[in-house]
Formats: structure tokens, sequence, C-alpha cells
């Protein structure tokens, strides 16, 4: 019987793989997934003499994790959000016209995030919103298997890795691909922790600079935390002897130079080198937390405030205060650590927990910055593996090990809600294909290929490029309306650098776009889109450029509403 | 089977409970550090200055790990390995310590909460020299259960008379921390006599 178990489980990797492609290829799984049943009852019977490599099944599992994310994020058929993707899509517009990064272009999020990426794919596959859609989908869904590995390789043990993976998707449900390259960084990280290798600390660091200019402020969160781990595991491995922490830290930097170089070499080639580190460490860390930044509750009111209850709850779980939440649990994981340490009882998964916690604490400040929701998933998911961790250490204690378990437990299923995450994750999956399918005889738009949109967005954008097609080739529009995707999708250049209102908020900016306005003339703008866009956080783009405001009123004159969006034209020549 | 409690979790559970008024010191360093937002936003409006939430957040951070080592390891061990304190004593002084927090929730200014926690801290580090958890049993053991009773009401009529003067917030607020620490240090008092009486 128990060979028999064994032998069944040592060929599970192929009816995983058959059921990794069958999400893959939709259309295959009639054909798929009975091989799949067909091999798991047959298999053991041919190879039973073999010895199935462990790596296979992982490998395996991996496949299906990343068909799992495929499957959720690739819809051809969803809506085009014209902020959000336009952040992308609009500067990929201007790289494809000539423009240079930094120059020509205001990347926010990174080179590589805001277009830099989808200009490069657009060469290839051409400049369509079915190949933005399908590169998209292919980079975000190798998150999920990169959370899995990054548990995996703090914890070292499959089913821990299922728990981390669950808790750091109970933190962010669905994930974006600016957070891939910063978890691959972190897998290297947790490996070079754990093996204190010279190798691999060159290795995470060369990724955390090439990171850098992907996802600005992912690289900046692993090249931070990454040097804070590479000073910081000496220190505690000698239990608190200070270790000049010359190897690692040297090698880390040294990994981050050599990968940043290149691409320095590609910017030089741009002439955008100095626009680079002025946009990127300069302007954009002035400015963001004034003009996207959104207030966060303070620890210390709610804890002076609050009842004796709520207090506690508050202490125990955050209640009420989600960031308090992700910071009690890393000031936890900090805990644990300091008192193995003084114990000296750090094992290899303890150094990497310590990389972990020190990566996650560094991303504290993006979830407190624009302190929402979706900011605090975004970057609340680096907190999944510590928390496995602290669990791990928990149900590894030496005594009270089920007291602690269950207060550890009980916490994170109270705070994080790990059912509930499994049972979205589970849905989304389950539903991908239908949604996928019942999308398909929607409508298509310029420039979509393949992909469509919903019949109501599709009409809204057809109706915008009748009035926008009445300019001649080569001229362009000016969109105050924060909706950048229309350059793409209309093929035209953006008048500005800045993709949307709250980029040019200073004096100097304001000044700089209505130079660009004077010097390109846009016959037609679109002065407001009757969206919530018009005012980001309650504060209307008048409010928030008064001096742009004041010229558009001076410069332009109504001159057609559609579906909601009041275009006007430019007086005069 | 020992039934006790974790080693060090007395004194680190109250080491960070202690800690927790820091936060507002933190944070109104802070403000007056930080510059608050120029540009028109969400923090501008609601005159949110990021940087104070950063830098409380950053205190958290540190301090909690920090002070659960100090009062949960460093400081024990030197008072068993310095003064002989057996480990449960030497545990007190991070107790001791969360009291800055009962009295910062009652309304005492953060700074002096923290100051009275660190002294409730020292006086429990320096004046106890051997009792222990038997020893606040005994405390409660019923020959003592009339005495603890007339004690209570005596406080508790003094509180209402105090209440019922009307007296100046501030002013009420320095009466419940000298009552508070009043009790503290009778009760340690209490125990060490109890101790040394035993021991002789």
């Amino acid at each position: 019987m128990r060979r028999a178990l064994q032998r069944l489980a040592d060929v599970s990797w192929l009816p995983l793989s058959c059921s990794a492609a069958s999400l893959l290829a939709p259309r295959a799984a009639p054909a798929l997934l009975p091989l799949a049943l067909a091999l798991f009852i047959a298999a053991p019977f041919f190879l039973r003499h073999r010895e199935t490599p462990r790596w296979l099944a992982r490998i395996a599992l991996l496949l299906f994790l990343f068909a799992c994310g495929w499957t959720v994020y690739h819809q051809p058929g969803a809506p085009l959000d014209l902020f959000e993707d336009g952040v992308l899509l609009s500067p990929a517009q201007t790289y494809a016209m000539g423009g240079r990064p930094y120059i020509d272009t205001y990347p926010l999020h990174g080179w590589g995030a805001d277009g830099g990426l989808d200009a490069f794919v657009f060469r290839v596959f051409g400049p369509t919103l079915e190949t933005f859609r399908l590169r998209r989908a292919a980079l975000t869904a190798l998150g999920l298997p990169l959370l899995a590995a990054a548990s995996f390789l703090l914890l070292g043990d499959s089913l821990w890795a299922g728990i981390g993976l669950l808790l750091s998707l109970s933190f962010c449900p669905f994930l974006s691909e600016r957070q891939i390259p910063a978890l691959l960084v972190l897998c290297l990280l947790l490996r070079a922790a754990r093996t204190r290798r010279p190798a691999d600390w060159i290795f995470s660091g060369a990724l955390a600079g090439v990171t850098l200019f992907f996802s600005f402020d992912f690289g900046v969160i692993v090249l931070l935390g990454g040097l804070v781990a590479a000073i910081l595991l000496p220190v505690l491995e000698c239990g608190w002897c200070w270790r000049p922490p010359v190897r690692g830290g040297l090698c880390f930097l040294g990994g981050a130079a050599a990968g940043a170089f290149p691409l320095l070499l590609r910017l030089a080639q741009h002439g955008a080198v100095r626009a680079f580190f002025l946009v990127s460490f300069v302007e954009i860390p002035a400015t963001i937390i004034d003009t996207w930044g959104l207030p966060v509750d303070s620890a210390s009111a709610i804890a002076a405030e609050s009842g004796a209850v709520r207090f506690l709850l508050l202490l125990a779980t955050g209640h009420e205060m989600p960031s308090l939440f992700l910071l009690l649990l890393l000031a936890s994981g900090g805990t644990i650590l300091l008192f193995r340490a003084a114990h000296r009882s750090l094992e290899p998964l303890d150094f990497a927990a310590a990389a972990s916690i020190a990566v996650a604490a560094v991303a504290l400040r993006g979830a407190l910055g624009r302190a929402d929701a979706g900011h605090l998933a975004l970057y609340g998911v680096l907190a999944g593996p510590p928390a496995a961790w602290i669990l791990y250490r928990a149900a590894h204690a030496r005594r009270h090990r089920i007291l602690l378990t269950g207060i550890v437990l009980a916490t994170l299923l109270a705070r994080l809600e790990p059912h509930r995450a499994l049972t979205v994750q589970w849905n989304a999956i389950a539903g991908a294909t239908g949604t996928r399918a019942a999308a398909a005889f929607d409508p298509h738009v310029p420039k979509s290929g393949r992909a469509t949109l919903p019949a109501g967005e599709a009409r809204e954008l057809a109706a915008l490029k009748q009035v926008f097609d009445s300019m001649p080739p080569g001229q362009t529009f000016f969109d105050f309306a924060n909706e950048p995707a229309l350059y793409f999708l209309f093929d035209r250049k953006s008048p500005v650098r800045y993709c949307c209102v709250p980029f040019y908020e200073t004096e100097e900016k304001q000044l700089e776009v209505i130079a660009a306005l004077e010097r390109v003339r846009p016959p037609l703008a679109i002065l407001a889109g009757g969206t919530p866009r018009d005012a980001f956080d309650g504060i209307s783009n008048r409010e928030r450029v008064p001096r742009v405001a004041a010229y558009l009123d001076t410069h332009y004159e109504p001159y057609t509403e559609v579906f909601g969006r009041r275009i006007a034209r430019r007086r005069g020549p | 089977m020992e039934r006790s409690l974790p080693r060090g979790l007395l004194g680190a559970t109250g080491g960070v409970l202690g800690t927790i008024p820091l936060l507002p010191i933190a944070r109104s360093v802070a403000l007056k550090v930080f510059p608050a937002p120029r540009l028109p936003g969400a923090a501008l409006r609601a005159a949110d200055v990021k940087g104070a939430t950063y830098f409380e957040a950053a205190v958290l951070l540190v301090a909690i790990p920090a002070a659960a080592l100090l009062f949960g390891h460093v400081l024990p061990r030197f008072l068993q390995s310095r003064a002989g304190r057996d480990r449960a004593v030497s545990e007190w002084p991070g107790a001791s310590f969360a009291l800055s927090l009962v009295l910062w929730r009652s309304g005492l200014p953060a700074k002096f909460s923290l100051s009275g926690g660190l002294l409730f801290a020292s006086l429990a580090a320096a004046g106890i020299p051997r009792p222990g958890w038997d020893r606040l049993q005994a405390l409660f053991s019923p020959g003592n259960r009339a005495a603890l009773f007339r004690i209570f009401l005596a406080g508790a009529f003094w509180g209402l008379a105090w209440q019922s003067a009307h007296l100046d917030a501030n002013l009420q607020l320095s009466a419940s921390t000298l009552l508070a620490g009043a009790l503290f240090v009778s009760l340690a008092l209490l125990l060490s006599r109890a101790g040394q009486e035993d021991t002789g």
C-alpha cells in the first residue's frame, strides 16, 4: 500500500504538467485532462523501476502555478483603464515615435515598467493592445511561482512554501507586473542569505541593479533591503559582535553596479543618464508624497484615543489600521530574530528570514505612502514569507509549541483571512476561461489586434476617434483628463512628457508644460473626462495645476462633448 | 512538567508595552523636523506630514524588538548574573516598565509616562531582593484578603472624593499617577519585606 502510494506520488508531476498545459491552452483541455488522468493511472507501472527526480515535481508545480497566473491575468477582453494602462502605453507610444527616456517621458514607476519594456515588445510583435496584454499576462503570471519559490527558499519545505504562498496572496490577492523582478531578487537574496556565497550575493545584487531600471520603487526596496541584510547577517551570526560586513555587502553592491551598468550605458546612448538621476533621485522623491500621498492614521493617536478593548485588538491584530498589522508583524519577526541571535540559535532559515524581513520593512515606505488598500497589497506581499516564518518558528518552538502556534495562527487567520484568499484565487482560476470566452465576441478597437473591449467602452473610443481623426496626421491633442492611453489608441504623440496632471504640479513643471503646449500647439485638448480621474483623491486637475488650467482657458474654446469628455479646440492659429 | 511562563516573555511583553508612549514623542519630533506638504494633494488637504508617519513606523520597527530584547533578555541576564536574582524576579523591571503605557493611556504626557515607566523599572530592578510568584500568591492568601479589601476601599473612596472635588484635569492626572506609583511601590516593598521575613 505504502509503496503504491509512493509510486503514485512519484508520477504526480505528469498529471500536474498536463493540467498546467490545459490551463495554458484551454482548447486542448478536452484532450489534456483525460491524458493527465490516464498518465496518473498508467505511469506507475511504466516507471516503476525508475527513480523520479524530485526537481521534476517541483518544476511541474511551478509550471502549474505559472499556468494559474496566466489564465487569471490573460484577459484579452478586459476593460482598458485609460489611466493605469495609459501610464504604460503613452510612454511606449512616445518611444515608438523616437522619444528618449526621462527626457521625452517621465517614468514614475521606472523606465521598463512605464513603457520601456512595452516599446521593446511592440517593436518585435507589433504595437497592439493584444501584444500589451499578452506581455503583461506573461510577466505577471510569473508572480505565483516566484512567491512560492521565495517561501520555499526561506523555509526549505514544500508544505511551508504553500503556507507562505497563501499568506502572501492573503496580503495581495492579485499581483502586479512591477513586483515580479523584485520577487526574483528576493528569491536570490534568500538563497544568498542561506548560503552566504559571494556568487549568490553578486547575482542578487546584479538583478537588484536591473530592477532599479524596470520598477524603480521596487528596485530601491530590494537594493536597500539586500544591503541591510548583507550588513546585518554577519552581526547577527556572531551574536552582536561587530564584524565588518565587507564580503556580503561589497559583493551585493558590486553586483548591483554590474547589473545597472549596461542599462546606464543604454541611457547614455540616449543622453539621458543625468535626467535619469535627476528624475528618479531628486524630483520624484521631492514631490511624490505631496502629489500622490494618502494620509494614514497615526498609530500613536489611535493608541491614545481608542477604548481598552479596541486598543487590545489594535495591538494584537492592527485592527482598523491595516498598515499597523504589517508593522507589528515585522516588528515581531525582528524580535524573534534578536532573541534567537542572543541565544546563538540562528539557523540558515533565520538568516533568510532576516533578509526577507529587511526587504519587507523597506517596502513599508510604499505601503504607508499612498496608503490605500491597493498599495498596501502591492508592497505588503513581501511580508507573506516573514509571516510564514513566524508561524514556522511558533510551530517549531521547543516549549509551549501548541499555545504559540495557536496564537500566531489565530492572529493570521483573523487578520489575513487566508481561507478567503484561497477562495478568491480558486474562483479566479476556475472562472477565467469562461470570462475570456464571453469577451471573445466583444468589439475590437483601433490598435487592439485580436484583443477586445467591452461594448460600451469600444463605442466611446470609436466616437472619440472620429473627433481626433479630423486632425491631420502628425498633429496631436493634449489630454488634461488623465487618460494617457488615448495617445496610444489614436496613434498620436503626447505633446508633453507627463502622463497625468499630478506629475507637473510644481511651478517650474507647469511652466514647462505651457512652453511645450506653446511649441506644439495641439489643435484639440480634452479638458475633462467626466470621470473620477478629473480629480484624483478629490483634488481637481484645475486645483492641482492652476497655471496650466488658466492657459487652457485662454487658448482653447469649447468644441464638442463626447461621452462626457469635454473637448476644446485651439483659438486662432 | 514545568508550568511557568516562557523565559523572557513577561519582561519582553512589558518592555514592548512600555515602549508604546515613545510613538507620540517620535511623531511630535518628526512634525517639527519634516516639512508639511506644499503641493496640492490629499496630504495637503489633510495636513498630513508623511515624514511623521515614516518616523513613527521606524521607531515602532526598531523600538519593539530592542525593548523586547532589553527587558526580556539583556536585563534579566544581567540581574541574574550580577545581583543573584531568580529568573522570575529578573523580569519584573520589564513588567514594571509597562506601567508607562498605563500612565500614558490615562492621559499623562508621553515623556512623563516613559520617565515614570523607567522609574518603576529601576525600582523593580533595584528594590526587590527575592520575591517570586509564590509571594504574590501569598499576598492574596485568605488571611490577607480582609486587609486588602480595606486598602482597596480606602483607595477607591479617596479616588471618589478626589473626582468629586472637580480639580484641574492635569492635577487629577498627576494625582492618579502618584496613586498608581504609590500603590506599586507599596506592593513592591510589601513583597520585598515578605521575602525578607520568609528568609529571615
